[in-house]
């Protein structure tokens, strides 16, 4: 499907700015006709070129006539998603953060934060498995506090051994875990957290003017990933109510699940490809809370431009300022 | 990279750093100004009338008439190029064989002398250098007595050095001894601006951790609280129990710490007794 405008029949966009739909062409809001189309997913519904697409694409841009196309059959049915947070912050916003966020980073290479360089993002809405767990977790161990004082010329050790018990339900609710291939697990456990209250029930219009994919993998797959955040914060969890001990040793855990159920969901990413040198320096934007991810590539040139620079002046400075006062 | 980019670099350096240009720039003039006065100073005359005539009083008789003469001459020229006082002083005196007492009298012996007989160029206790060199059988060596502009830039090191050059061969020559003295304060005195070689240091160190900090780049960092995605914020606890199972107590003898002394120290610079700051050493034989 396109998204079309009634004004002027360009393709209508998700603004994040105004929160709506809004067609760049003629200005218009809410102007949007949505035209679904059937038959070879390869060709553009707008001007019939030649649409690359990948086995797990359900948005893309048409290279020739820019438009937004979204597949219905990967959004629909089984790949139909539960959840989605909307694009909360624009390209140019995104921009913004990232030359205020980088400023500061003077060996960057000159053309890291440009324009025509930044302009390359895309925002991607990447799909993610969001599993709700119910479990019940037991854990003994014994801790020892250790009292030491002196009285005259003796040195008194006082050791308490005590019997650590815990046995808690947690639920946790939507511990996401991304079923991409294309996106970095790290990087994607990066950008945690987002903000479930902008959780919405999904709608093909906030995906106009982005990419996406539907699940490259089953929940099941995913759930592995999950599982282990989970389990890492019910121990940690579990960790923070024993206190006072100056040493823990554990003696049992037992971790039972009760219930699962999984969800899928598109949460919102901007990329930022960079390449320098020939190698690639991803850059990754929440696109909901613009956590940024990324390492700034080092301009060697710039380094020792800028660090010869600055001891030559400093020495010169030191120089003359010594020279001229001891002269007076 | 293209042409437009390499622009925009070399535009953000100049940006980057204008204001140290501007710095430098000033600093460049004040240097040149101060240069070319400091080249077109004429020789100050002698500022203190009150000093005594005499520069040597051989106490301790190891100079010849002659000698004595010959040294005063060159104290006459030394003095007209460094503009400070050139005092020698030779005594056969006990002064106590401890280096604390040892120290401690040459130090205000050479002071006071220096400060009694109104020394100093260019003002009463002003600009000079004195040497109390004593001859006293197991209490001999010299005390270099620094003051004014000398206090200000000689270093311990200096002194050191001016005191080497007269232990050289003091015993087998004294006349060259002193003859040397003269010439190691002239020489250091000579209107030389010492070179700061730590002003060559501080620009390394500076360049250095400016590159350190410059390369770290912000990186993001896992903010996921444990609670993140607990619903509610807190598991709910079925069962929480800490029960003391057992106590027990080890007793260990410690005796107690026997306390030590520290020791002292000798600061550089110090009052005289007539309130003149002085700096100064001393070498033994």
């Amino acid at each position: 499907m396109i998204f079309q405008c009634k004004n002027c029949g360009g393709n209508v966009i998700y603004s994040p700015e105004k929160k709506g739909m809004y067609c760049p062409f003629c200005d218009s809001e809410k102007s949007e006709q949505r035209k679904d189309t059937e038959g070879d997913i390869h060709i553009c519904p707008n001007c019939s070129g030649e649409v690359p697409v990948e086995e797990y694409t359900s948005a893309t841009q048409c290279p020739y006539c820019d438009n937004y196309i979204i597949f219905n059959e990967r959004v629909e049915g089984a790949f139909a998603p539960d959840y989605m947070i909307p694009f909360q912050y624009s390209k140019d916003m995104v921009k913004k953060l990232m030359r205020e966020k980088f400023k500061r980073c003077t060996f960057a290479p000159t053309d890291f934060l440009s324009e025509v360089q930044l302009n390359t993002m895309e925002g991607d809405y990447v799909p993610f498995w969001l599993h709700d767990y119910d479990v019940n977790y037991t854990y003994r161990g014994e801790g020892r506090k250790v009292r030491v004082w002196t009285t005259g010329e003796t040195q008194y050790t006082e050791t308490s051994v005590f019997d650590i018990y815990r046995d808690v339900n947690v639920s946790f609710e939507k511990v996401p875990a991304d079923a991409s291939m294309k996106m970095p697990d790290e990087i994607m456990d990066l950008m945690e957290p987002y903000r479930y209250e902008q959780l919405e029930p999904f709608k093909p219009e906030y995906m106009s003017g982005f990419l996406a994919e539907r699940y490259n993998y089953a929940a099941e797959e995913m759930q592995v990933r999950s599982r282990q955040k989970m389990e890492e914060d019910t121990v940690n969890l579990v960790k923070q109510s024993i206190t006072g001990y100056g040493t823990i040793s554990d003696r049992e855990k037992s971790l039972k699940v009760n219930s699962l159920k999984a969800n899928y969901g598109l949460l919102p990413v901007w990329k930022y490809d960079y390449q320098y040198k020939n190698k690639d320096y991803p850059f990754y934007i929440n696109g909901q809370t613009a956590k940024i991810v990324g390492k700034v590539p080092v301009s060697a040139g710039k380094v020792w431009a800028y660090g010869a620079t600055l001891w030559g002046v400093l020495t010169g400075i030191l120089l003359f300022a010594y020279y001229a006062f001891m002269m007076l | 990279m293209s042409k437009e980019i390499q622009r925009e670099a070399v535009k953000q350096f100049l940006r980057y750093f204008r204001i140290w240009f501007i710095i430098l720039g000033i600093l460049f003039v004040l240097w040149a100004v101060t240069g070319i006065s400091y080249l077109m100073k004429e020789p100050s005359v002698r500022g203190n009338q009150s000093a005594s005539a005499e520069r040597v009083y051989d106490h301790a008789d190891v100079l010849t008439e002659q000698e004595e003469e010959k040294l005063r001459q060159l104290i006459k020229e030394a003095e007209e190029k460094i503009r400070c006082d050139i005092v020698l002083v030779t005594i056969n005196k006990q002064v106590g064989s401890s280096d604390y007492e040892w120290e401690k009298n040459m130090r205000n012996l050479a002071d006071d002398f220096y400060d009694q007989n109104n020394y100093g160029y260019d003002k009463l206790h002003g600009d000079g250098v004195l040497l109390l060199d004593n001859w006293y059988e197991g209490q001999g060596g010299g005390w270099l007595s620094t003051c004014g502009r000398v206090y200000e830039q000689f270093s311990n090191g200096d002194i050191d050095d001016v005191l080497q050059a007269v232990y050289y061969e003091v015993e087998e020559n004294p006349y060259k001894a002193y003859c040397a003295y003269i010439e190691a304060v002239s020489y250091k005195m000579n209107g030389e601006i010492p070179f700061p070689g730590i002003f060559l240091l501080i620009p390394v160190i500076v360049m250095f951790v400016f590159v350190a900090v410059k390369m770290k780049s912000p990186v993001g960092k896992d903010t996921v609280a444990v609670n993140e995605y607990v619903a509610g914020g807190r598991p709910e606890f079925r069962a929480q129990s800490d029960q003391l199972v057992n106590k027990f107590v080890t007793r260990r003898h410690i005796p107690k710490p026997s306390s030590s002394g520290g020791g002292g120290g000798r600061g550089g610079s110090h009052m005289s007794s007539g309130g003149v700051r002085h700096g100064g050493g001393g070498m033994r034989r």
